[in-house]
C-alpha cells in the first residue's frame, strides 16, 4: 500500500511509472517475462499495488472469512505499508 | 526511442478469452458518485463526499460479431493497453478492470458507412473494498 503523495509527474505515463518504479522492486516483478506491479486507487489517498490485478485486500464476500484482511500489513517510516499475505489467504 | 509520454490507440483489447478488435474508442471511468450537503443558511455545499464508487468500462469498435457475442452478464477481467503515441517500447499504460460484467451491446449502421457498435461493463469488486480498475506501465 502505497502514499498517493508518491506520484511523480503530470501525465499519465510519469505517474504510473514513478509509482511502478517503487512498486516493482518490493514486489520483486521481473518485467521480462511478463510480471508488472498493477496499481489501484483507494480511498484515503492510498494505492493497492500487487502484481495480479485480481488481488484483493480483504478476503471475498463470499469467503467464510470475509472482511478480514488477506495481509499482515507492516508500516515503513516513508509511509508505504508492506503487505504479507497471509498463508490461509494463498487460495483465497 | 524514449517513451513519448502521450498515448495514441488502443490495443491487446479483451474480455476474458475474447479478442476485440478494430477498436474505434474505448473508455474505463474511475465511477465516482458524488452528494453534497448543503443546510440551514448555507447558499453552497458545505460537505462534498464520495460516498460510492462504480467503475465502468465501454467501447465503441467496428467488430460487430465479436462484441453482439458476448451475453450480457458475462464476467471476466476486461484488459486494454493505450499506446505510445509513436510505439515507444515501455511508453504505454495497461489497464484491468476486474471482474468487468458485459452489460449491453448495442449496433448502429448509417447509409453508407461502416456499423459500429457500442459495449458497455460494470465491474463489482470480490470483497467490496478494493478498486476493480488497476494499472500499469508496459
Amino acid at each position: 500500500m502505497l502514499p498517493r503523495g508518491l506520484k511523480r509527474g503530470a501525465r499519465i505515463f510519469d505517474r504510473v511509472g514513478s509509482i511502478c518504479e517503487i512498486a516493482e522492486p518490493l514486489l520483486e516483478v521481473d518485467r521480462t517475462v511478463g510480471e508488472h506491479a498493477w496499481i489501484r486507487q483507494q480511498p484515503h489517498g492510498r494505492m493497492f499495488v500487487t502484481r495480479d490485478p485480481d488481488d484483493t485486500i480483504y478476503f471475498p464476500t463470499q469467503h467464510p472469512r470475509s472482511g478480514q484482511q488477506r495481509y499482515n500489513w507492516v508500516d515503513q517510516p516513508d509511509g508505504i505499508q508492506l503487505g504479507y499475505l497471509k498463508p490461509e489467504a494463498r487460495s483465497a | 526511442m524514449s517513451a513519448t509520454k502521450a498515448q495514441i490507440n488502443w490495443t491487446s483489447v479483451s474480455h476474458g478469452s475474447t479478442t476485440l478488435t478494430r477498436v474505434v474508442n474505448m473508455t474505463f471511468a474511475q465511477g465516482g458518485q458524488l452528494i453534497q450537503f448543503k443546510g440551514d443558511t448555507d447558499l453552497y455545499p458545505t460537505i462534498i463526499a464520495n460516498p460510492t464508487s462504480e467503475p465502468h468500462a465501454s467501447i465503441t469498435t467496428a467488430d460487430v460479431g465479436t462484441l453482439m457475442g458476448i451475453s450480457p452478464g458475462t464476467t471476466a477481467s476486461l484488459t486494454a493497453t493505450l499506446n505510445d503515441a509513436k510505439l515507444a517500447i515501455g511508453g504505454a499504460v495497461n489497464f484491468t478492470l476486474a471482474n468487468a460484467v458485459f452489460e449491453n451491446a448495442e449496433t448502429s449502421g448509417a447509409h453508407a458507412q461502416f456499423a459500429q457498435v457500442n459495449g458497455t461493463w460494470k465491474a463489482f469488486s470480490s470483497d467490496g473494498s478494493t478498486n476493480p480498475l488497476s494499472f500499469t506501465r508496459s
